[in-house]
């Protein structure tokens, strides 16, 4: 991260920076009244995590609503960074945001109307929920919602962890993840087989599918 | 099973070549706990994502443009988020920016004297009013053609030098795309006579001597 974050930075150096460091160095210039070197960091920053925000927020809400919500979503992160609600953890709060909004009803009962916990954020008619954001874990039943990948992937060792991560996220076959994660965990005993990795995903999915059906409450 | 993990392998690869990647094109494509699963899944790998890599083209004209535009007006004017919230409470409200005026001047006892506070109303909206000058009687009006609170509408509208951001400013933001039906006199809209974003109102809008009550209201403070 440069010293001076007022200081000029080209384009390729800002897309390098983290999104905090772009936080920081939209901060800095503004409190240094630089507003042409704000923009840019900020430019990035909004290109970067738009459409996946977008499409995120698509999982969760109808779709005439997903333009409106993307954009307060990203902007709510922004301000929480401004305000120093979330310093050095810009990525975490966006996703916390759109988390908080577990994957909707919406698309499970799609016939239905969306039974979905709203953010405050689009409360602007109800003055008693006009309020900030979560500023911590949420309180609501909607976490389990988002959280079901999470939690099934939360309950497995370090070694097995990586195995979804590279297996299902990362889309590596069985071989390349066994030899990643043999690689990384050398102390495994026996070695991750490629049996081993699929019996792994096999049991993360069927926790997933458990979790959701647990809380589908159609 | 196997349709949900060979379209969530689908998914990741049109995510990384750049492609659209619609979550919802692959959700068509399945049913019930599948379709749950799928969602869940894509889900969880969006979250991983490290984001789009910087292309200044394609920024060009982009919704991510209006985006940072509008937080950059923020961030540099003196009226905090107003920039942000107030065209698009305005919009949640389904008024015109001379349709807000009107309601506005009417609850205020100014009607018939709508270009005045047009004009302030304007400047507003583009962040060039120091809000600390716009009287609580104003607020209220707006609280209550936007229905919410006037201590919101304060807070949003502190500005944002030295990283100071107000504590509720996205409660009411609604920031996406704005309705053309409501586009009016919006900042950077074509017709927009206002001065460049973010820089304070350099001269008031009456000289001293002639202030009047709209004056007052609007720059006067509490």
């Amino acid at each position: 991260m440069p010293d001076n974050h007022a200081e000029r930075l080209s384009d390729a150096e800002l897309e390098r920076l983290s999104s905090d460091d772009l936080i920081a160095q939209i901060r800095a210039a503004t409190d240094a009244g630089r507003s042409d070197h704000a923009g840019r960091a900020l430019a990035i920053l909004c290109y970067r995590h738009l459409d996946d925000v977008r499409r995120r927020i698509s999982l969760r809400v109808p779709p005439g609503d997903v333009e409106d919500a993307t954009m307060t979503v990203i902007v709510a992160a922004i301000q929480s960074a401004f305000d120093g609600t979330s310093i050095g953890e810009f990525v975490k709060w966006l996703n916390r945001i759109v988390d908080r909004r577990g994957i909707a009803d919406y698309h499970r009962r799609r016939e239905g109307q969306p039974a979905i916990d709203r953010l405050p954020t689009e409360h602007v008619g109800e003055e008693e929920i006009w309020g900030k954001e979560p500023a911590v874990e949420d309180e609501t039943g909607a976490l389990f919602v988002e959280s079901v990948a999470e939690q099934c992937l939360a309950a497995l060792s370090t070694a097995h962890r990586d195995v979804i991560e590279h297996n299902v996220y990362s889309d590596l076959d069985a071989t390349k993840t066994a030899a990643r994660v043999n690689a990384d965990h050398p102390d495994l005993d026996p070695p991750m087989s490629n049996d081993n990795v699929h019996q792994i995903v096999s049991r993360y999915r069927r926790c997933v599918r458990a979790g959701l059906a647990d809380h589908d409450p159609g | 099973m196997a349709d949900v993990e060979r379209l969530l392998s689908e998914y990741i690869a049109e995510h990384r070549a750049g492609g659209r990647a619609d979550p919802l094109e692959y959700l068509e494509r399945v049913e019930g706990t599948d379709r749950a699963e799928l969602a869940e899944l894509i889900d969880a790998y969006l979250r991983r994502s490290p984001g789009r890599e910087w292309d200044p083209e394609a920024f060009e004209g982009s919704a991510a443009e209006r985006l940072a535009d509008g937080i950059a007006r923020s961030l540099q004017g003196a009226s905090g988020w107003w920039p942000m919230m107030l065209p698009r409470l305005r919009d949640g409200a389904r008024l015109t920016r001379g349709q807000l005026v009107e309601r506005l001047s009417a609850a205020l006892g100014v009607a018939g004297r709508e270009e005045k506070v047009r004009a302030y109303y304007h400047e507003m909206e583009h962040g060039t009013l120091p809000s600390a000058g716009v009287s609580q009687r104003v607020l209220d009006a707006l609280a209550e053609i936007f229905g919410g609170s006037a201590e919101t509408l304060r807070e949003i509208g502190a500005p944002l030098g030295e990283g100071r951001g107000p504590a509720g400013a996205p409660a009411m933001a609604r920031v996406g795309t704005p309705d053309p039906r409501y586009a009016e006199g919006r900042p950077g809209a074509p017709g927009d006579a206002a001065g460049e974003a973010g820089e304070p109102r350099a001269e008031p809008v009456t000289p001293a001597k002639e202030r009047d009550e709209i004056d007052e209201m609007f720059t006067g403070g509490p």
